[in-house]
C-alpha cells in the first residue's frame, strides 16, 4: 500500500480516533471532515476508549489477498461502548471461544504488511476483556 | 551512578504472547526424542504480533499503573535485536500508540539482549536531571534462530516497560546503577543474516559471567551493600542455569533468584528478558524490599540496579495488569504451527 | 407509459472462458444484441463492468468496445457500480434515451475474473466495501455473508442447513440452460460436503466467479415499429448508508425495499402481478434477504419458502429461470444485465423447458456493495 496511505489511517488504527459532531453530537469512527448526519464540520476528534462488544463473528478460512498468513482468523463486528459499530478481527482467543456478546477490549496487532519491503500496517483487533487487553 | 534527584518506577507493565511451545517438540523433529516432554517451553508470537505490538502492549500496561497523562513521557526508549523495520524505531510506534507524540524523544536501543537497561540508565539521568517529569523505556524481542541450533531451544518472545518518574511518586526508587562493557565478540549477528552467530561456550565465563561479576560487584562497592540485603536478584536469564549459577557465585541464595527465572515458561525474551523477570519481581515485591536488576547483553555488557520498594506499591500494582498473567497463560502449538508463525517456512 | 423497448439480446456462455479476454466476450455479446435487429444502430453504448481495471484489465471498456464493434461515432460510457454495475448500466441507457438525443442504446455487461487467483480476485471485489475500514482490515463479501448467515440462523432460530434450498432452486434450473457454467443438480450431500469458507457460509454458498457478458439493446418506446418488444416499464435505484455492518446486524436491505417499490409504482404494477424474478444471489445470505427485503417472504422464511419450491418454476414466485448467479455464473459486472437478458427471453417465451407459464412482467434486481446499492428494473410484455 502507498506510505502515505498507510500513515494517513495511523490516529484511527493506533489509537481509535474517531469524530464527534459539535452541531448534532453524532460519533463516528473514523475521523471524518464532515457530519454524516447533519455535513457540519465543526468535528472534534475523539478517543474511542476501546472497550465494546463482540455483535457478529465468523471464521475465516478463505482470505482476500494479503490476510492469507493469518487464517484461520476471526472477524467479527464489535459495538464499541460508545456506539459506533467496528468491523475487526479478534485476537487471542480461540475460534471456539469466540462467542456473540462477549466483552473485548483493543489491542495493538499486525494487521498487513505490504510484501516484504513495503510498509507493515498495524492496527486494532480486539482480545477478551480482563485477558491482559486494556484494563 | 546516581541521579541527583531521587527516581524511580512509577508503572511497569509486560506483554508475552499466549502460544507456548514445549522444547521437547524441537528434540522430536531434529533429535527423534522426546525425553524432555513438559520441562520447559517458550513464548511463540503469533501471526499478528511482533516487537512492536508486543512493546505497545507492555507501554500500555505500564501507562495504566503510572496513570499519568502520556503527553508528559519526554522520550520513549525501547531496545530490541528484532526490530520490525531494520531503519524507523519501534519507539516511534509505541510512542505513537500511547500518545506520546509529538514532543516526546523516541529511539530505539541496541545491545543485544541488554538495551532496554541501557535505555533504563538514560531514563533516570532525564528524570533525575530534571530534564523530564517522565521517561518511558523498555525492552522486548521475537528472537529468532537457526533451526536446529542450541539457542533455538529458549528463542522466545515478549517485553517489558517501565515509566520513571519522581521518586516520590514511585512503587520502587532506584538507588543507584552501574555499566560494564568490554569489545566481546560472544554473540553477534552480521547485516543480512537471518540468525545469529555465537561463540558456543566462549558465551559463558568470559562473557555472560564475567561481566555481571564486574557490574554487580562494583554496584555492591559503591552502595556499600552485599546479598544479604537484597530481597530478590533478578539476571539476565538465557537459558535456566546460567541466573542461578551466578547468582550462587555472587552469594545469593537460590531461593531469592529462582522464581524470577522465567525462561522454563517463557523462554528468553532477549531484551525483554531481565527486564520481564523483574517487573515479574514487582508482582510480589513488598515495601521496604531491595531488588537487584542485572542485565547482560553479548558484544558485551551488564548494566546493574539497586531499587528500594515504596509503600506505593501495593495500591498503585492495582492499576496495571500482573506480569505472571501472561507468563502463566499457554496455548501449546506444535513445531510445525511455530515454523509457520516464526516464517521459518519458505512462502516464495 | 414504458421508458424503452429491448429489441434485441445476446449472452455468451458463462463460465472459464480462457480465449476470450474481456473485450472479446463484450463484443460477442454486443454483437449477438445487434444480429437480432440489424437494422437499427444505436448511437449510445454503455457497458457495466464492475472489477474495472482493479485487476489490470482494460478500463473505459465502453470506449474500446465501441471500436471492436464497429459502431462508428457514439456515446459511450463506462459504468462501475460493483455488482449493481449490469443494472446500473441499464439505467443509465434509459437515461441517454430519455434525454441524451438517442434513438437506441446498446448495453453490454461483461466481466473477466478467471484471469486471477482467488485471492486476488476477493480482494478487488473487497475494494467494493469499505477498501479502509473493511477491505483493509481482512474483510471481503464472502465473510460479510458468512457473518450475516451467522446472525441470521441465530436471530430467526433456523437450521443453517436449510440454507440449502436457495442454491438447489438456482442448480434445479441451470440443469436446464445449456450456457450455464454449473448446469448441474446440486444435492444436499454435495451441498453438506462443500468446503468452509467463512462460519457457516461454505463453497457452496456462494455463486460462482466467472468470465461472461450480456447484451440488451434498447430502443425508445413507442417508435413507429410494430409494439411486441419487451419493454422496460420501471427503473429505480437507490444507495443506503454503506457498511456491512447494516445488513448483517439488521437482517435486511432497505435499498431493495425502497428500489422495488419505486420500480413497481412507476410500472404501475403490483409485487403479485409478477411473473418471475431475478434476485441478487451473490451468496445464500443476501440472496434470503434480497427475497425478504423485495417481499418474497417474511423476514426469516425465506428458506422455508424455497424449500417449498416456491422459487421454482411453477411455483408462487419463479426465480432464477436460467440458474442465477449461483448455478448460471456471477460475472459481477454481467450478471445485471444476463438478469435482464433472460428475463426477456421468458417474456417472448423463449426459456424453453424453464419457460414459466404465461410470462407477462418481470422483476430484476442487483445489489452492490453488499446491498447499499439496489438497481430494480420492471419489464413486461
Amino acid at each position: 500500500m502507498q506510505i502515505a496511505r498507510a500513515w494517513r489511517q495511523q490516529a484511527s488504527n493506533l489509537r481509535l480516533i474517531g469524530s464527534e459532531c459539535r452541531g448534532c453530537g453524532q460519533l463516528m469512527f473514523p475521523e471524518r471532515v464532515r457530519c454524516p448526519k447533519c455535513r457540519s464540520v465543526e468535528l472534534a476528534s475523539h478517543p474511542y476508549v476501546g472497550r465494546g462488544e463482540v455483535c457478529a463473528v465468523t471464521t475465516v478460512y478463505e482470505a482476500p489477498h494479503g490476510f492469507g498468513d493469518q487464517v484461520p482468523y476471526l472477524a467479527a463486528l464489535v459495538r464499541l461502548e460508545e456506539g459506533p459499530v467496528v468491523a475487526a478481527m479478534l485476537t487471542d482467543v480461540d475460534p471456539a471461544d469466540a462467542t456473540v456478546g462477549m466483552r473485548v477490549t483493543m489491542v495493538t496487532r499486525r494487521i498487513i504488511a505490504d510484501g516484504s519491503d513495503g510498509p507493515i500496517v498495524y492496527g486494532y483487533k480486539f482480545a477478551p476483556e480482563g485477558e491482559g487487553g486494556q484494563p | 551512578m546516581k541521579p541527583d534527584r531521587a527516581v524511580g518506577i512509577v508503572g511497569y507493565g509486560g506483554y508475552v504472547p499466549r502460544f507456548r511451545l514445549d522444547a521437547a517438540d524441537i528434540d522430536r523433529v531434529w533429535k527423534g526424542t522426546e525425553r524432555s516432554r513438559g520441562r520447559s517451553c517458550k513464548a511463540v508470537p503469533g501471526p499478528d504480533e511482533d516487537t512492536t505490538t508486543i512493546a505497545i502492549q507492555a507501554a500500555r500496561n505500564a501507562l495504566a499503573m503510572a496513570a499519568i497523562d502520556p503527553g508528559l513521557l519526554r522520550a520513549v526508549w525501547f531496545g530490541t535485536e528484532s526490530k520490525p523495520y531494520a531503519v524507523k524505531p519501534t519507539s516511534t510506534i509505541v510512542a505513537d500508540a500511547i500518545g506520546a507524540l509529538p514532543r516526546a524523544n523516541a529511539a530505539d536501543w541496541e545491545f543485544a539482549c541488554k538495551p532496554g537497561t541501557e535505555a533504563m540508565q538514560a531514563a533516570a539521568a532525564m528524570v533525575g536531571s530534571g530534564m523530564a517529569p517522565y521517561v518511558m523505556c523498555g525492552g522486548a524481542d521475537t528472537a529468532q534462530a537457526r533451526p536446529g541450533d542450541i539457542l533455538e531451544y529458549n528463542t522466545g518472545a515478549g517485553g517489558a516497560a517501565f515509566v520513571l518518574g519522581p521518586g516520590a511518586e514511585s512503587i520502587a526508587v532506584l538507588e543507584a546503577s552501574t555499566s560494564y562493557v568490554t569489545n566481546t565478540p560472544d554473540f553477534f549477528r552480521r547485516e543480512g543474516q537471518p540468525y545469529p552467530s555465537h561463540g558456543q561456550r566462549f558465551t559463558g565465563q568470559p562473557a555472560y559471567f564475567r561481566h555481571i561479576r564486574e557490574s554487580v560487584t562494583t554496584l555492591f562497592d559503591e552502595l556499600g551493600l552485599g546479598p544479604e540485603d537484597f530481597a530478590f536478584a533478578v539476571f539476565h536469564q538465557p537459558n535456566f542455569q546460567f541466573p542461578l549459577r551466578i547468582a550462587t557465585r555472587l552469594g545469593f541464595e537460590r531461593k531469592r533468584v529462582e522464581p524470577y527465572v522465567l525462561t522454563n515458561l517463557v523462554g528468553n525474551t532477549y531484551s525483554g528478558a531481565a527486564l520481564l523477570g523483574f517487573a515479574r519481581a514487582l508482582d510480589d515485591a513488598q515495601s521496604g524490599d531491595r531488588v537487584l536488576l542485572a542485565s547482560y547483553g553479548s558484544g558485551a555488557g551488564s548494566d546493574a540496579f539497586s531499587f528500594v520498594v515504596t509503600d506505593e506499591i501495593a495500591e498503585t500494582r492495582e492499576r496495571g495488569v500482573p506480569v505472571r498473567f501472561y507468563v502463566e497463560r499457554s496455548t501449546p502449538v506444535d513445531y510445525a504451527v511455530y515454523a509457520r508463525y516464526r516464517g521459518k517456512l519458505r512462502l516464495s | 407509459m414504458a421508458l424503452a423497448e429491448i429489441v434485441g439480446v445476446g449472452r455468451t456462455r458463462t463460465g472459464e472462458q480462457w480465449d476470450l479476454g474481456l473485450l472479446d466476450l463484450a463484443a460477442e455479446a454486443g454483437g449477438a444484441a445487434l444480429d437480432e435487429a440489424r437494422s437499427i444502430a444505436p448511437s449510445g453504448l454503455v457497458v457495466g463492468n464492475a472489477l474495472h481495471g482493479a485487476l489490470g484489465d482494460q478500463r473505459n471498456p465502453a470506449t474500446y468496445l465501441a471500436s471492436r464493434l464497429g459502431l462508428g461515432p457514439v456515446e459511450a460510457i463506462s459504468v462501475a457500480d460493483d455488482e449493481a454495475s449490469g443494472g446500473t448500466a441499464l439505467r443509465s441507457a434509459l437515461a441517454l434515451l430519455a434525454f441524451g438525443g438517442h434513438e437506441a442504446v446498446l448495453v453490454v455487461g461483461v466481466e473477466k475474473t478467471c484471469d486471477s487467483p482467488p485471492d486476488e480476485l476477493e480482494a478487488a471485489r473487497a475494494s467494493g466495501l469499505d477498501v479502509v475500514r473493511e477491505g483493509g482490515f481482512g474483510f471481503g463479501p464472502a465473510i460479510a455473508a458468512g457473518l450475516g448467515m451467522g446472525q441470521y440462523v441465530a436471530r430467526f432460530g433456523v437450521d443453517r442447513d436449510l440454507f440449502y434450498h436457495l442454491p438447489a432452486t438456482a442448480h434445479h434450473h441451470a440443469a436446464r440452460n445449456p450456457l450455464a457454467f454449473f448446469a448441474w443438480t446440486l444435492t444436499f450431500e454435495q451441498y453438506k460436503r462443500s468446503g468452509m469458507v467463512a462460519e457457516p457460509l461454505t463453497v457452496c454458498d456462494q455463486a460462482p466467479m466467472c468470465d461472461g457478458a450480456a447484451a440488451v439493446l434498447l430502443r425508445k418506446a413507442g417508435s413507429s415499429r410494430s409494439g411486441s418488444h419487451v419493454k422496460v416499464l420501471g427503473s429505480s435505484s437507490v444507495s443506503v448508508t454503506t457498511g456491512i455492518d447494516r445488513p448483517v446486524l439488521d437482517l435486511a436491505l432497505p435499498a431493495s425495499t425502497m428500489s422495488v417499490a419505486k420500480a413497481l409504482s412507476q410500472s404501475k404494477v403490483a409485487l403479485d402481478e409478477i411473473s418471475c424474478f431475478e434476485v441478487h444471489d451473490a451468496n445464500s445470505f443476501i440472496a434470503a434477504l434480497a427475497i425478504e427485503s423485495i417481499g418474497l417472504a417474511d423476514a426469516g422464511q425465506a428458506l422455508l419458502s424455497a424449500e417449498l419450491g416456491e422459487f421454482r418454476v411453477g411455483g408462487t414466485y419463479p426465480m432464477w429461470t436460467f440458474g442465477g448467479n449461483k448455478a448460471r455464473g456471477h460475472a459481477p459486472g454481467a450478471s445485471g444485465v444476463y438478469q435482464v437478458a433472460e428475463s426477456v427471453l421468458q417474456l417472448r417465451g423463449d426459456a424453453g423447458e424453464n419457460q414459466v407459464q404465461d410470462a407477462r412482467l418481470a422483476l430484476v434486481q442487483s445489489l452492490g456493495s453488499f446491498g447499499a446499492t439496489a438497481v430494480t428494473h420492471v419489464l413486461g410484455q
